[in-house]
């Protein structure tokens, strides 16, 4: 019975031992070098028209939904949104006086010029369901300047960053990732800590932030800059819960992100230029 | 011509399994997401090793690894594996009755899911194991409609002698 089937199933045999260490070699060679990311950008533009397709029928929907909208409708929201612009730009008045301020006590204090971020909307094109790896795509690549480590945002807080760029779509990394970790800083205490992906949208963890550490529950948590990665000062979450066990040295903190993680349709992509930055925490003494 | 006929199917049925593994759907139907790529793979292992055989498991696997980020290899090495146990078994796979089809299918896509979370372990992309046998659950009730669909694809192709052009 052995040789039997063993005949039927030699070639498949021969094969699967094939592409098995032709996979192990995949494997081995995309963690341990670059060696394969020309192949892997190649394959992600191929990918393009794929995503575009899976992507149809909510465009679609999108398209028909805005054609049908009655006019009332449309004026309305335009009345709205005009309502909002106006209060947008007499809050952007004050901060363009807030900001002359900063630079001018900044020059006080001999510290370099904060470089102002500029942002590139795109959308959603689609998510992966593999449980614990958040990743998304969006709809603009390097064609529309943007670059791999670039932050993203929506309108409540910092998403992740841009993991890889190809030419009309990018892979972008959430904070929330089980292997994403975001440096922040508490704004009300001025403590510095790493807020880490558990592979959930509604929860960040603090790391390594001692059980006498100055937080409370209801503190904000922000980009703190270090690092060089994420622009500074951008909300990331609230802390939500502080658990003080006796035998850990770390007390067990738990943000919530700001940022609609899951439902999040339109995202800002931050250009930064963060070289400013990152001179600017050198000691100059 | 026939042959010609087959890889299109083959083709045409894999980019639109490889499509609906990347449509957006709700978050709360995120962990249930079926592995359509997958199962679509192991239907043409089972029925028709003679034209979809491990090659064609590994390629799938490819496709999956550069939509779903992962590192290149990944989901190949485990689709491989997958394929290679369903070219094994599709000689006994149809002598079964619809029951038992149904549990070797469902098992064989728990090998696939088993060394994915193996694998993705040993690459340091560990996950919480509850939340990777939902999926299962989604397979288990898309297999009979996707079974059906290709057969009566399948029947079709096959009916018709290859007289048109």
């Amino acid at each position: 019975m052995k040789s039997a089937l063993f005949s039927e199933g030699s070639a498949p045999l021969f094969r699967l031992i094939f592409f098995s260490l032709l996979s192990v070699a995949l494997i081995f060679l995309d963690q341990r070098s670059h060696a394969l990311d020309s192949a892997r950008e190649l394959l992600g533009n191929l990918s393009y028209p794929l995503l575009r397709v899976a992507d149809a029928p909510s465009s679609l929907t999108r398209n028909l939904r805005e054609f049908w909208q009655s006019h009332e409708q449309l004026s309305q929201d335009n009345r709205r949104l005009r309502d909002e612009n106006h209060v947008l730009h007499a809050q952007l008045l004050q901060l363009r006086s807030l900001r002359a301020e900063n630079q001018k006590l900044r020059e006080l204090l001999k510290s370099s010029q904060r470089i102002a971020n500029r942002f590139i909307a795109s959308r959603l094109l689609a998510v992966t369901m593999t449980p614990g790896l958040h990743r998304i795509i969006i709809d603009k690549g390097a064609h529309d300047g943007v670059e791999p480590d670039m932050s993203i945002l929506d309108d409540h807080g910092v998403m992740g960053h841009i993991s890889r760029v190809y030419a009309y779509h990018a892979e972008a990394i959430l904070i929330s990732d089980a292997n994403h970790a975001i440096p922040v800083s508490v704004q009300r205490s001025g403590i510095r800590s790493i807020a880490a992906g558990l592979g959930r949208t509604d929860q960040l963890k603090l790391l390594y932030l001692p059980v006498n550490a100055d937080i409370r529950v209801g503190d904000e948590v922000v980009t703190s800059g270090l690092g060089g990665k994420f622009p500074p000062d951008y909300p990331v979450g609230v802390i939500r819960e502080i658990a003080r066990s006796p035998d850990s040295p770390f007390a067990d903190i738990r943000v919530e992100p700001y940022a609609r993680l899951d439902t999040s349709k339109e995202i800002l992509i931050v250009t930064a230029d963060l070289e400013a930055h990152t001179t600017e925490s050198g000691p100059d003494q | 011509m026939t042959r010609w006929k087959y890889a299109l199917t083959l083709f045409l049925s894999l980019t639109a399994a490889l499509t609906l593994a990347v449509v957006p759907v709700p978050v709360w139907l995120h962990d249930y997401a079926p592995d359509w790529a997958v199962m679509t793979v192991v239907w043409w292992n089972l029925h028709r090793p003679n034209k979809a055989s491990v090659g064609v498991g590994w390629l799938t696997g490819l496709a999956l690894d550069i939509l779903r980020f992962t590192t290149l290899g990944l989901h190949a090495f485990a689709t491989t594996a997958t394929s290679y146990f369903a070219v094994r078994i599709n000689l006994q796979f149809r002598m079964f009755a619809v029951v038992q089809k149904i549990l070797i299918v469902l098992l064989l896509l728990a090998i696939y899911r088993i060394i994915l979370f193996w694998i993705s372990g040993l690459a340091g992309n560990a996950v919480s194991s509850p939340a990777h046998w939902k999926p299962l659950l989604a397979d288990l009730l898309v297999w009979p409609w996707l079974n059906a669909l290709m057969h009566e694809i399948l029947r079709r192709i096959e009916a018709k002698p290859a007289t048109e052009n």
